[in-house]
């Protein structure tokens, strides 16, 4: 009877198999417990009641979905602030080493430049404030209230702010291509190709990662519920 | 005394299992038992929800959590408070007595012939 209990509870788990082991090793050690505590003499009896006192497994998984799902919003907004940083110094670098180098954009793609700057310009302090923002709110989020909510709004915030960070990465890229188009491709047009390229892959890695997430975020949800 | 509501339980499970370890290091089945018997018999949760809340707890850092031996041999995990859960008890004993006191004051005297007027 107990063992055909922990098999549903870790059915009920299976989102997280690490948790659902370890979850199944207290849950037996307590209904062991309870039934050895328990002064009924039939056996079966006590088993009966140590598994109605312990709760549906249903029940339990759905809280458990709930820090599996918080765990993972503070992970998915913890990434976000990391990827921002490092979009942050590449881009850093790729101004330092224009300004080094005394690399000039030609004139008739100035106009041009400029709109796309302040398309990246905004698109990219836009994801800083809502990948800060998302942080703190997640990291600093009391555990004694329900986290469902504040777990669906950091999902929505990472999404958005991995969005507008894209945006800031393809506008990165215009420019870069604006800057060197044209120009001898020399080796010191090498670091801001690299730098761009590296952005790329932070935000691909990025983009990719929030959508795993989201949808292992809904199947946990939907398996839960 | 008649069980408490059960959602009305759940919104407060996390300072009941903080204030439970508060006595000392206990695992799972120990702290249920301790809370049922400190509580009167008062707090009637399904005995299983106390694993999300200890689970909770300490990831947030509140509680530590090591797998010990048992006399019979069997491995269970147990919990204790850390710095920050007893600071974080301590906040919030402090918050829910001004809070009861609050209420107490706001339902003296509104029984069933009670008049604010």
């Amino acid at each position: 009877m107990i063992r055909a209990y922990l098999q549903d509870l870790e059915r009920a788990l299976s989102f997280d198999r690490a948790l659902a082991r370890r979850v199944c090793q207290e849950a037996e050690v307590h209904l062991l417990e309870a039934i050895a505590a328990d002064p009924t003499a039939d056996r079966s009896e006590a088993q009966r009641n140590a598994i109605a006192s312990f709760g549906d497994p249903k029940e339990i998984a759905k809280e458990f979905a709930g820090v599996f799902l918080a765990r993972q919003a503070r992970g998915m907004a913890s990434t976000v602030v990391f990827i921002v940083f490092g979009v942050f110094l590449a881009m850093k670098v790729r101004v330092e080493f224009y300004a080094l180098t005394h690399y000039t954009m030609r004139a008739d793609r100035k106009s041009v430049a400029e709109i796309v700057l302040s398309i990246d310009r905004y698109a990219f302090w836009t994801s800083v404030l809502l990948g800060v923002a998302v942080y703190f709110y997640m990291h600093r989020r009391s555990v004694l209230a329900g986290p469902t909510r504040s777990v669906r709004r950091t999902y929505n915030v990472c999404v958005i702010a991995t969005a507008t960070l894209a945006v800031s990465v393809v506008a990165d890229g215009v420019l870069t291509g604006l800057q060197l188009h044209g120009t001898q491709l020399c080796s010191s047009a090498i670091l801001p190709m690299l730098s761009s390229i590296l952005e790329v892959a932070a935000v691909s890695f990025l983009g990719i990662r929030v959508l795993l997430l989201v949808q292992r975020a809904r199947s946990t949800a939907t398996r839960a519920s | 005394m008649q069980g408490m509501e059960g959602e009305m339980l759940k919104g407060h499970l996390d300072m009941i299992v903080l204030a439970a370890l508060a006595a000392g290091p206990a695992h799972g089945y120990a702290i249920i038992k301790h809370i049922r018997d400190k509580s009167g018999e008062a707090f009637d949760l399904p005995e299983g929800t106390i694993y999300p809340a200890l689970h909770r707890l300490e990831q947030s850092g509140l509680l530590s959590g090591r797998w010990t031996t048992a006399p019979s041999g069997r491995r269970r995990r147990v919990y204790a408070l850390t710095k920050r859960g007893e600071r974080a008890l301590a906040r919030q004993s402090e918050l829910w007595q001004r809070f009861a006191t609050a209420i107490g004051g706001l339902l003296a005297g509104t029984g069933p012939q009670g008049n604010p007027a």
